[in-house]
């Protein structure tokens, strides 16, 4: 990251991101109905911004693409296009592609080509269908001078957005203008006498920069450049145009040449401001982890820095009050008030990580168009609690998960249209994908209307896989759990779409990561509900701190089943060494921690020995024996992964209130772990 | 220079050409050995402080402190480097290094000196077989022989050595 371009170029695409996410809400608002213009603005600024940034990043395939949009939109902007639902359908797919185009460009990968094209064309056809009445409506504007980067595809970036008139522009007069040092001096300012310029016609710049001194010999009152204008004025007289110049006549070097309408003004030679070139091999290692920053309100900083200022003024008067004797009371008031100080500054920071969902679900929306178009079926998503704050982690870690459901939803879930004609519902399917808080859990629900789960033929799938004993008797909600079952599919045929292998049981183990619980509850005909509950951020664990030997561990609370006091428990042998303990109505595996740790060799005879009973996800449950449990309460979780990598049994680590370090316990982990260590005996005595 | 080319054996001595062609190493104590790395490689030295046990880790792997907020873990370099553990005690320190992967400690004996060795005063390293990959060059000064350390290499067949499946 020593390199500045570098790190300009990240910054470009994660404002890429932002600008897709914008891009995407304008055209769903415009999808369904919305033409004011500042929807179609938003629009039109995203691609064109994606378009600027690409050309200065030698971008030359995505600038482009932006380029084709820009000018399919800015007919939209400009109101000669009125599109049909179908083409606003093919901007959302010129959407895609453009991310697609910014994520190839991201990692320096080759894009689908033939989606690309397909998409040129058909953005090609909508520009070509506005043409037909665009007549004059072409505005005449003048943005930005476009400082003349050496770029690799020119004509696709030079644009600002009055260049959409595709073929040569009619440029009828060439103009060239170089300020001489007493031009800003008296006054003038080449911008004003550009936008004088406009008033004749529509101007393009191009400024050469190659006069300009070095900095070392910078003279700051002298400017160095220069510009070439193309006025695109055919009925002004070249007097008018040197009249628009008249104030700087002797301050400048002006030379007005009326030109052909197809001769393209010659280039001036240009230095070139940035070098654009991509480092050609960029590791693609870091495209796992892809959002690495996180945009912040000011306000919210401001709000930081004011609560580390008042717990400043309050550290100092703790130290006051703790220098003179006799004012205990107020020691221990003052504590109090950095305490809570303390608490806020961890709620201000952790909200500092906090992201709103809607982005992740806007990018559902572009999976049910994907889908849809797919399986034919006809798919309306709805979104709502676009505003939940979440977790930047678990919003980056949920966008899987999310995936695959909607996916599956739309696989498995929605009916095709005779099938839902039949059934009096209405043709176009439809998703729900809703967020909510509640208290410190986010809510998120996925409710389809489709034909809802069909538990026979889950039932029947399940029994042929062994999943489930032949005569078992199953409850509705205990056959539509089997769907998170690992190695269970219901589609007779693996579709593309969401039979690649995976099943819910993925889903349900994502979640499961991310301290989640996940539910599904369905109607035979009616539809299917996925409910989703995540902790609100990774950060901060609620956890049992429990001890074995000398050692102190943390068990996260969502894993904990229930304890009981080890010499209550109903404990028996079975075969050389395994002791189990009765939970409820069934058995289950009794191990040590320290043990299963590798920490010693047996169990002492604590009189406070506890059984933990834990629920590892996907496996079944296991019992965990430890010396004590000596609170519980939050910890903040520190990370191992860098440093020391994956470690059985262990998620990361906590600092305690003693400044030792303690390790965070993973139940699957565990689960892992007892399932391959034997168990020694006489654990229970 | 000119010293580097008469000899190996470089002696610290005030009249030496200057400090841009020089480079600095921490020279500290593990286990009766003498070990260096460069200076530019050390984040700090800290005192001793009780490593909280990783399960199932490699015997030298200490375990994990808190380095103000940060979990790092710490080996014993003596043990990495000898294959007998280090008897450790409140008078031990962690030299700790900044590695690409972030902070990681080694539980020394004593920190000795900061020794400024000319470029190429280095000699090879003879063959000694696996441990080889973890000394990245050898120097001398009147009390003898100090290993370099290749801490990249020490890193990483550390806490990985037994990581579980």
């Amino acid at each position: 990251m020593s390199d500045p371009l570098d790190a300009i170029r990240t910054t470009f695409f994660e404002e890429c991101r932002e600008l897709m996410d914008d891009l995407e809400r304008g055209l769903l608002a415009i999808e369904a109905g919305d033409r004011s213009g500042e929807t179609v603005d938003a629009v039109f600024r995203a691609v064109h911004s994606v378009k600027g940034g690409a050309g200065a990043f030698g971008l030359a395939e995505l600038a482009a693409f932006a380029h084709d949009f820009e000018t399919v939109l800015d007919r939209l902007r400009a109101g000669v296009l009125a599109p049909d639902p179908a083409q606003v359908h093919d901007m959302l797919v010129a959407a895609d592609v453009l991310a697609d185009l910014v994520e190839a460009g991201e990692r320096d990968a080759r894009p689908d080509g033939q989606a690309v094209d397909a998409s040129r064309t058909a953005l090609a056809q909508l520009s070509a269908a506005a043409r037909t009445d665009a007549g004059d409506a072409e505005d005449v504007l003048f943005d930005a001078v476009p400082l003349s980067l050496d770029l690799a595809n020119e004509d696709a970036v030079e644009g600002d957005g009055t260049d959409a008139e595709s073929g040569p522009p009619a440029v009828a007069w060439d103009i060239e203008f170089e300020p001489l040092p007493g031009l800003l001096e008296s006054g003038n300012e080449p911008l004003h006498l550009f936008e004088a310029l406009t008033r004749l016609g529509s101007v393009r710049a191009v400024c050469a920069t190659d006069a300009v001194l070095p900095l070392d010999s910078l003279a700051p009152k002298s400017l160095g450049l220069s510009w070439r204008l193309s006025l695109d004025a055919p009925d002004s007289t070249s007097a008018e145009i040197e009249g628009v110049f008249a104030y700087a006549a002797d301050l400048c070097r002006l030379r007005v040449v009326r030109t052909d309408a197809d001769a393209v003004p010659a280039r001036i030679p240009t230095a070139p401001v940035v070098a654009p070139e991509a480092g050609p091999a960029r590791p693609t290692a870091d495209r796992a982890r892809p959002l690495t920053s996180v945009r912040v309100t000011l306000s919210r900083v401001d709000e930081l820095v004011n609560l580390v200022g008042e717990m400043v003024i309050a550290q100092a008067m703790l130290g006051q009050i703790a220098s003179e004797p006799g004012r205990r009371q107020e020691l221990v008031s003052q504590v109090d008030t950095l305490q809570s100080l303390t608490l806020q500054l961890q709620d201000g920071v952790m909200a500092i990580r906090a992201l709103p969902v809607g982005p992740l679900f806007q990018r559902m929306s572009r999976i049910v168009r994907e889908a849809s178009q797919w399986t034919g079926k006809s798919v309306r998503l709805v979104t709502e609690g676009e505003d939940t704050h979440v977790d930047k982690a678990v919003i980056e870690r949920l966008a899987d998960p999310l995936t695959h459901m909607v996916r599956n939803a739309i696989d498995h879930g929605i009916e095709d249209a005779e099938a839902r004609e039949r059934a009096g519902k209405a043709v176009e399917g439809r998703i729900t994908l809703s967020a909510a808080q509640r208290s410190d859990r986010v809510v998120v629900t996925i409710v389809d209307d489709g034909g809802g789960v069909d538990r026979d033929r889950v039932l029947r799938k399940a029994r042929a896989a062994g999943l489930v004993d032949a005569n078992a008797m199953l409850e509705p909600e205990e056959i539509d759990r089997l769907l998170f079952l690992p190695g269970f599919s219901t589609s007779d045929t693996v579709s593309d779409l969401s039979g690649r292998g995976v099943g819910m049981d993925v889903v349900a183990r994502a979640i499961a990561d991310l301290s989640g619980t996940i539910s599904i509850r369905s109607r035979r005909g009616e539809g299917t509900r996925i409910v989703i509950s995540l902790p609100l951020t990774l950060a901060i664990l609620d956890g049992m701190i429990v001890t074995t030997g000398e050692e102190r561990y943390v068990v996260p609370l969502s894993s904990i089943l229930e304890t009981q006091i080890a010499e209550h428990a109903d404990l028996q042998r079975i075969g050389p060494g395994a002791t189990v303990a009765r939970l409820h109505d069934g058995y289950v595996p009794l191990h040590d921690l320290g043990t299963l740790l590798g920490r010693r060799a047996t169990g002492t005879a604590s009189p406070d020995r506890t059984i933990l009973y834990l629920d590892p996800g996907d496996a079944r449950p296991i019992g965990l024996l430890v010396d004590g449990i000596e609170a519980q309460r939050q910890v903040v979780v520190k990370g191992l992964d860098r440093t020391i990598g994956p470690i059985a049994g262990v998620s990361a680590a906590t600092i305690l209130g003693n400044g030792g370090v303690a390790l965070i316990l993973d139940a699957a982990g565990l689960a892992g772990l007892a399932a391959r260590t034997p168990i020694p005996r006489r654990l229970a005595s | 220079m000119t010293i580097a080319e008469t000899g190996p054996a470089v002696t610290p001595d005030p009249a030496q050409p200057p400090i841009g062609e020089r480079i600095e190493y921490l020279v500290f104590v593990a286990q009766e050995r003498r070990y260096a790395v460069p200076l530019t490689s050390v984040r700090e030295i800290r005192a001793w402080s009780d490593p909280t046990p990783l399960p199932h880790a490699a015997a030298h792997i200490m375990g994990v402190v808190n380095l103000r907020g940060t979990v790092m873990p710490v080996a014993d370099l003596g043990h990495r480097m000898s294959g007998r553990p280090t008897k450790t005690g409140p008078r031990h320190v962690f030299v700790i290094a900044e590695t690409s992967e972030g902070p990681f400690g080694f539980l020394v004996d004593a920190v000795a000196d900061i020794f400024a060795a000319n470029a190429g005063a280095e000699l090879d390293v003879p063959d000694v077989g696996e441990d080889q990959a973890m000394i990245a060059a050898l120097l001398e000064d009147d009390a003898g022989m100090i290993q370099v350390l290749d801490l990249a290499a020490v890193v990483a067949s550390a806490p990985r050595a037994e990581r579980s499946a």
